[in-house]
């Protein structure tokens, strides 16, 4: 009987310990930042590199409870941080990336620092985004005038972006942020709303979304419904541009 | 003469090795290797407008900070209205948040929609109304303000309905002249890469189109006391829509 209780009480206490004391993370996000160029002269080195990291973790490991699945800066961003061979961004729920962006007459892309010998194409993420990952922002110029960024979209939600010229703001995420956390509006509103607060008319922004569901129905995870991937996967997205 | 032969060899295997290291990743990458526009830096496709050595500044007397809308904003609509109609009713609008200022010019009226597309087709399937944009800027004495705390940005919906409204703006009085350089020496601080605020995109291939003088305006939440003059170079990329380079117009 003794034993019994005893045994009882064990279990008890690792339930309350697993319940009160290990970090819980329901939710996780990742980031990377590309601010410093080999060419600096196309390329000019960007401000902001770590302020833009603690607005983002300011916001969501605070009381909303997310923690940081990864961040890579400068010379360790690469392909795989965005999911070219599986991981890296599929990892998380969220992705945020801050840095330039390119356009060569064809198509937009991503520089690395080494850039033009490193970059990141559509082509490279085409149905690469799947089910763990949710939205992915691009805070960087002109990446969305590009549609094809449409097809990284397997089973993840949404991407969001500009499809003009920019400049770095610590006030876009911190808004978006607030925008999803405080006043629990959805993804697609939050990034508009965020949007035309930080910049002016010359800024055009735009979202990319895999159903017209998420993009009216998704909330960041904890603050309200998600919507339901889609399925099975197909062809057509949901976009919306606006001028800031 | 064996040992001539043998190092000869060596020397053609090495020079092989070094071609395939320097030209295989180029030939492997060549969208990325391809640089960003035909020109390097800006290209003037006009000449320097002239100006004189001082220009006006302007202290900020009152700030309009407004924002408010909701998420309805991004849900489909049967109806929005047209962009010849929306003026006015922007400006219907506009009476309850302090009317249109005098100074504020009309920029553009446009429809926004959502956008069904498909990524194979590469073709839009359907388009579903959203909300109707009307937007003013400032323009002081024929100079332009630029930036997103000279601006208001109106979003209608059925019936003309207000779905969001921004209007941030600054009245301003004359400051006093202050020394200004002249276009030629922005456009080598320009070419300097010597920016008010430097964009995130590249800073090659990009044709400038028009040059004026102006000022600069920091988003409502800033603090700012004056509108100092900047030279405004619209610039545009592949045929893109111009954006305006800014470059701090003070004599230092």
């Amino acid at each position: 009987m003794q034993i019994r209780k005893t045994g009882i009480t064990i279990v008890a206490m690792t339930i309350v310990c697993a319940v009160f004391c290990l970090p819980v993370s329901a939710y996780e996000y990742s980031m990377t930042s590309v601010t410093a160029y080999n060419d600096g002269a196309t390329y000019p080195m960007l401000p902001y590199r770590s302020e833009m990291r603690s607005t983002l973790s300011t916001w969501l490991t605070g009381t909303p409870g997310w923690t940081e699945r990864f961040y890579e800066s400068n010379g360790w961003v690469d392909d795989t941080d965005f999911g070219t061979t599986g991981q890296g961004l599929n990892l998380a729920e969220l992705h945020y990336h801050y840095g330039h962006g390119g356009n060569d007459g064809s198509h937009s892309y991503l520089p690395y620092v080494y850039w033009p010998t490193t970059s990141l194409y559509p082509s490279e993420v085409f149905k690469k985004w799947d089910s763990v990952n949710k939205w992915v922002i691009m805070d960087a110029c002109s990446l969305l005038s590009d549609l094809d960024w449409g097809s990284a979209l397997k089973y993840s939600h949404g991407i969001l972006g500009f499809t003009t010229e920019k400049t770095p703001s610590t006030d876009l995420p911190y808004r978006f942020l607030q925008n999803t956390i405080d006043n629990d509006h959805t993804i697609a509103y939050a990034w508009q709303r965020a949007t035309q607060d930080t910049y002016g008319s010359t800024v055009t922004a735009r979202v990319i979304f895999d159903t017209d569901d998420q993009l009216d129905n998704d909330h960041l995870s904890g603050q309200g419904t998600v919507a339901a991937n889609e399925y099975p996967d197909d062809n057509v997205k949901y976009i919306s541009t606006w001028t800031c | 003469m064996e040992t001539k032969w043998k190092l000869t060899g060596i020397v053609l295997i090495c020079a092989i090795i070094c071609s395939v290291i320097i030209v295989m990743p180029l030939v492997k990458n060549p969208a990325t290797s391809a640089p960003q526009g035909s020109a390097s830096g800006f290209v003037l496709e006009r000449a320097l407008p002239e100006s004189g050595s001082e220009a006006p500044s302007y202290h900020v007397m009152k700030k309009e900070s407004i924002f408010e809308g909701s998420e309805k904003l991004m849900t489909t609509k049967k109806i929005i209205p047209t962009t010849e109609e929306a003026p006015a009713l922007a400006e219907k609008t506009l009476e309850s948040y302090g009317g249109l200022p005098e100074d504020a010019v009309l920029v553009k009226a446009d429809q926004v929609f959502l956008e069904q597309y498909n990524t194979d087709t590469e073709s839009v399937e359907e388009r579903y109304p959203q909300f109707t944009q009307v937007i003013y800027n400032q323009v002081i004495n024929g100079s332009p303000v630029i930036g997103p705390g000279a601006e208001i940005n109106i979003c209608l919906g059925e019936n003309g309905d207000m779905l969001q409204i921004e209007k941030a703006w600054r009245h301003v009085e004359y400051g006093g002249d202050v020394p200004i350089i002249s276009a030629t020496e922005a456009f080598d601080k320009l070419e300097k890469r010597d920016l008010l605020v430097v964009p995130q995109s590249s800073l090659k291939g990009i044709t400038i189109s028009e040059v004026k003088l102006g000022y600069y305006a920091e988003d409502r939440e800033h603090d700012q006391e004056m509108y100092s003059p900047v030279w405004i170079f619209y610039g545009s990329k592949n045929g893109g829509q111009p954006y305006p380079y800014l470059v701090d117009a003070r004599r230092s």
